[in-house]
């Protein structure tokens, strides 16, 4: 190709590059930004770096999706549920109880899921929270009862609970399958 | 004046642009809307999990971290090694050698349109820039392309082997297969069925020879490469799983048949950027054929049309015979079979529904949405094509008058 005409398909790219550019980037970036989105509040990750230093490593948690994934990454610890259930053991299962552990409204039912699957501790946030099928609220007053659940720590709205092994004043008969 | 020079310069100006576009994205995203954590979607920190075993033990987490940690893993482990080897050779905490690896795929992701479309345009700089603007401009394969999981590393390594196969850098190419095998299942999949169809179509000429094993006409970048894939493939999944699951339902994603509902095309390609490289596939296709001898010409057109007939009324089996047709005519044209390959195998397993899986498809259009980029950014190079060949007839033309 000879230069001139070289040098017009170059300017070319160059109008269409810098001019697509500068349209597409508010487009685009408005698109990405829920994907590019931490979704875990600023003080679960704080609560997380907690856990990492205070609790032992590789213990199982329950929390909600993201919570979960990113307890693995950052507490170094096991959890409930998560992104990679193709092929998991009884994925569908775990979500259902999981999620059904969350929304319960009684502690005791909470306590049984718990117990039932051996998670030590649960993981909380007051947003809505993705447990197993679409972002659902959770009645969190239920980790106040002292007789199934005993408070850990709190980093604003985050808080973690240990489950306790045996209901205060009972004797437990469901052992964890754990 | 030195219009080449300029030209040149003007041409480094626009790779590096598309490029900056990109990376712009994906800073933003980092740094302006996760700030305080990286991007959670798609399974995100749970792969920064597995990275983060592989820095504390300096072994693969064999055993899944999620549903109780009670399931051995199926994941392949080129990203989280990835992304560790950056943490650690780097000296950078995890979260930020999380980061480091996005940005450079965004890079990456550019850069390997770019060449792709350069190679496919004949060497055409221009080309290669608009692809990458087109590629950054795609919704799915940002969203996906970009993130800090396999499926990044994965639409990377795709353009780039598929560049080695067209340069014929054999090594590279087969470098990119054995990544691809050990770090994103459908990536594999988009690119071993890429090589596979190239391989047989390039040589449907010489079927004869190749049944009395005289092999020396073979190319041997594409089958180097697919067979390592396949083969390294082969391996982590028997580790994996030993000699009993050796079939599809073991696939992670084919297992759950995950993202399976039916992709209507038209809708898809009637979109920017995407209307852009569909565009650019009827051009390519259309310049391509011009110059192919009877009666392969009339089979490409017919097939062109065909596979046009089946996306307008979202129908596969023109779609699947257009495609096979104009891969049949294209069948002794080296690039242009390849491009074609690429597109096809993106566009089968968009379609896989119509084949009776049903598994992943929208997931393969971030894969295919790369094959349209490259495609889409070809137009520059065959209007200039178009311009320079109309000047030449021009210049011709006075010449003739002056006589």
């Amino acid at each position: 190709m000879e230069g001139k005409l070289r040098l017009i398909v170059a300017l070319v790219a160059l109008a269409i590059v810098v001019g697509g550019a500068f349209a597409f980037f508010p487009i685009i970036n408005g698109s990405l930004a829920p994907w590019y989105g931490p979704v875990v509040a600023e003080d679960e990750v704080q609560l997380a770096l907690w856990v990492d230093g205070n609790l032992p490593h590789g213990t199982l948690f329950a929390a909600d999706l993201f919570a979960c994934e990113m307890l693995t990454a950052t507490a170094r610890v096991v959890c409930s549920v998560g992104g990679a259930w193709e092929l998991a053991d009884r994925a569908n299962q775990r979500f259902f109880d999981n999620e059904k552990a969350f929304i319960a409204e009684s502690p005791r039912e909470a306590w049984d899921i718990f117990r039932e699957y051996g998670v030590k501790y649960a993981f909380t946030s007051s947003r809505k929270g993705f447990y197993g099928y679409g972002y659902k609220d959770a009645p969190l007053e239920k980790f106040a009862d002292g007789n199934y659940f005993e408070f850990v720590r709190a980093v604003g709205s985050a808080r973690v609970y240990r489950v306790k092994e045996k209901v205060s004043g009972e004797e437990v008969s469901r052992m964890s399958v754990s | 004046m030195n219009f080449e020079k300029l030209a040149a310069v003007v041409e480094l100006l626009a790779v590096v642009a598309a490029l900056a576009f990109g990376l712009a994205i994906a800073v933003d995203g980092h740094f302006n809307t996760a700030s305080y954590y990286p991007p959670t979607f798609d399974n995100a920190m749970l792969w920064a999990g597995r990275a983060r075993v592989i820095l504390d033990t300096g072994h693969y987490a064999e055993m899944e971290l999620v549903f109780g940690g009670v399931t051995k893993t199926y994941h392949v482990p080129f990203w989280p090694a990835l992304a560790a080897g950056f943490s650690s050779l780097g000296g950078v905490n995890l979260y930020w050698a999380v980061r480091l690896v996005s940005l450079l795929q965004a890079v990456l992701l550019g850069l390997g349109v770019y060449l792709a479309a350069k190679a496919f345009s004949g060497g055409s700089r221009p080309a290669g820039a608009v692809a990458a603007l087109l590629a950054f401009s795609s919704f799915n394969l940002m969203a996906w392309g970009t993130r800090n999981t396999p499926i990044s590393w994965g639409v990377v390594l795709i353009p780039f082997g598929v560049w080695a196969v067209a340069t014929r850098k054999t090594h590279f190419a087969v470098l990119a297969g054995l990544s691809l095998a050990l770090d994103h299942q459908p990536s594999l999949l988009v690119f071993v069925l890429t090589l596979l169809l190239y391989a047989i179509f390039s040589n449907l000429s010489r079927l004869r020879e190749l049944l009395s094993l005289r092999l020396s006409g073979v190319e041997l970048a594409p089958i180097a490469a697919g067979i390592t894939a396949f083969f390294a493939y082969i391996v982590w999944h028997v580790r994996q799983t030993g000699l009993s699951c050796l079939n599809f339902s073991c696939l992670p994603q084919a297992a759950a048949r995950e993202f399976g509902k039916p992709i209507a095309l038209n809708e898809f390609l009637a979109k920017l950027p995407e209307l852009v490289g569909a565009l650019g596939v009827i051009a390519v296709a259309l310049w391509w054929l011009r110059s192919a001898r009877e009666p392969n010409r009339t089979a490409g057109a017919f097939g062109l049309l065909a596979a046009v007939v089946g996306i307008v009324f979202s129908s596969a089996p023109p779609l699947f015979l257009g495609l096979f047709m104009l891969l049949y005519a294209l069948r002794d044209c080296r690039d242009e079979l390849l491009l074609f390959a690429w597109l096809a195998a993106c566009i089968l397993l968009v379609k896989n529904d119509a084949l009776g899986a049903g598994v992943f498809t929208e997931r393969f259009l971030t894969h295919f949405g790369e094959a349209l980029a490259v495609a889409g950014g070809m137009l520059l190079a065959l209007a200039a094509k178009v311009a320079s060949g109309w000047r030449a007839r021009k210049s011709s033309g006075y010449a003739s008058a002056l006589l």
